[in-house]
């Protein structure tokens, strides 16, 4: 009986020493093999890969457009589990990575839409065009901008933190619409062409640097995600102080 | 990089623009952040 059981990860990870501890040692190899990556991916995207035989050189868009899509599901994905943690399993450190993850998603979302509309312009002849896999796309965004808002108004963290998880949960429906719309719908879009039944019809010398440019942008993501996780517990630190100046200093003033 | 080129040139730009504001204003709020707490610990232990 002597040797207690150590606590899972995830629950050692509940106490903000542990988790600053943990990210003081992780990010910057983080930031090393995101630069790598990046570095890798953007050499390929322009060097290595070839250019598509129907839509030529503009297939290079591909390389930061299609990354950026994984990245804004996923971390919606990541946002959702977070919100399971908050109402769930009540995780000290769940709204604390919902809250930062929030900016991070609403980015890579914009990167989205930005990079298509670039995109479609030359292949399609338009901007944008209200398909289904373009709109919920920009649903996403809109909810992105939803919770970053919802935190912004209600001051206190913990009633913050349920209302934003319950928005979160109730977004989430939209993660399937986005990835099954093109299959659902007639759309402009094209039919998934890497995460499909039958494996990707993509050839070897373009999924290369697209999984790696994939990579650099989830590496990215864990980076940003450490620092702003790191920032939002200083910023809690720093209101629990400026709480306890204030009634120390009402308490003397009394 | 063919008749297209300032749509990828534009696109890729763009990325490098988002992105580059997102790491900029998290370290700046990091640093920011960092600062204030630092100084409300000297002030507490003062």
């Amino acid at each position: 009986m002597e040797n207690a059981a150590k606590p899972a990860l995830w629950m050692r990870l509940a106490n903000p020493a542990a988790f600053n501890a943990l990210a003081d040692k992780l990010l910057w190899p983080l930031v090393i093999a995101c630069l790598a990556a990046f570095a890798y991916g953007l050499y390929g995207s322009f060097f290595t890969s070839p250019a598509d035989y129907q839509q030529g050189e503009t297939v290079r868009i591909m390389y930061i457009h299609v990354p950026a899509a994984w990245l804004a599901l996923f971390t919606y994905a990541g946002m959702s589990v977070s919100a399971l943690g908050t109402l769930v399993f009540r995780h000290p450190m769940a709204d604390v990575a919902q809250k930062a993850a929030a900016p991070i998603g609403a980015a890579f979302t914009l990167i989205c839409l930005i990079t298509g509309s670039f995109w479609g312009k030359p292949m399609w002849g338009t901007w944008w065009e209200w398909d289904a896999r373009l709109t919920s796309v920009l649903i996403l965004f809109l909810i992105y901008l939803g919770i970053i808002a919802l935190w912004r108004a209600i001051d206190d963290p913990l009633r913050g933190a349920r209302a934003v998880a319950i928005l979160t949960l109730v977004g989430a429906v939209n993660l399937p619409i986005i990835k099954f719309s093109v299959d659902w719908w007639y759309t402009l879009h094209q039919p998934a062409s890497v995460f499909r039944m039958g494996g990707p019809t993509i050839h070897k010398s373009m999924l290369t640097p697209l999984f790696v440019m994939g990579l650099a942008y989830l590496l990215l993501y864990f980076v940003l995600l450490i620092i702003r996780m790191k920032t939002e517990l200083m910023n809690r630190r720093i209101e629990r102080l400026r709480i306890a100046a204030a009634d120390h200093a009402a308490r003397a003033g009394g | 990089m063919g008749q297209h080129g300032a749509f990828i040139v534009a696109s890729y730009i763009a990325t490098g623009v988002i992105l580059g504001a997102l790491v900029l204003a998290s370290l700046l709020a990091n640093r920011a952040a960092a600062r204030t707490l630092a100084m409300l610990e000297k002030e507490r232990s003062a």
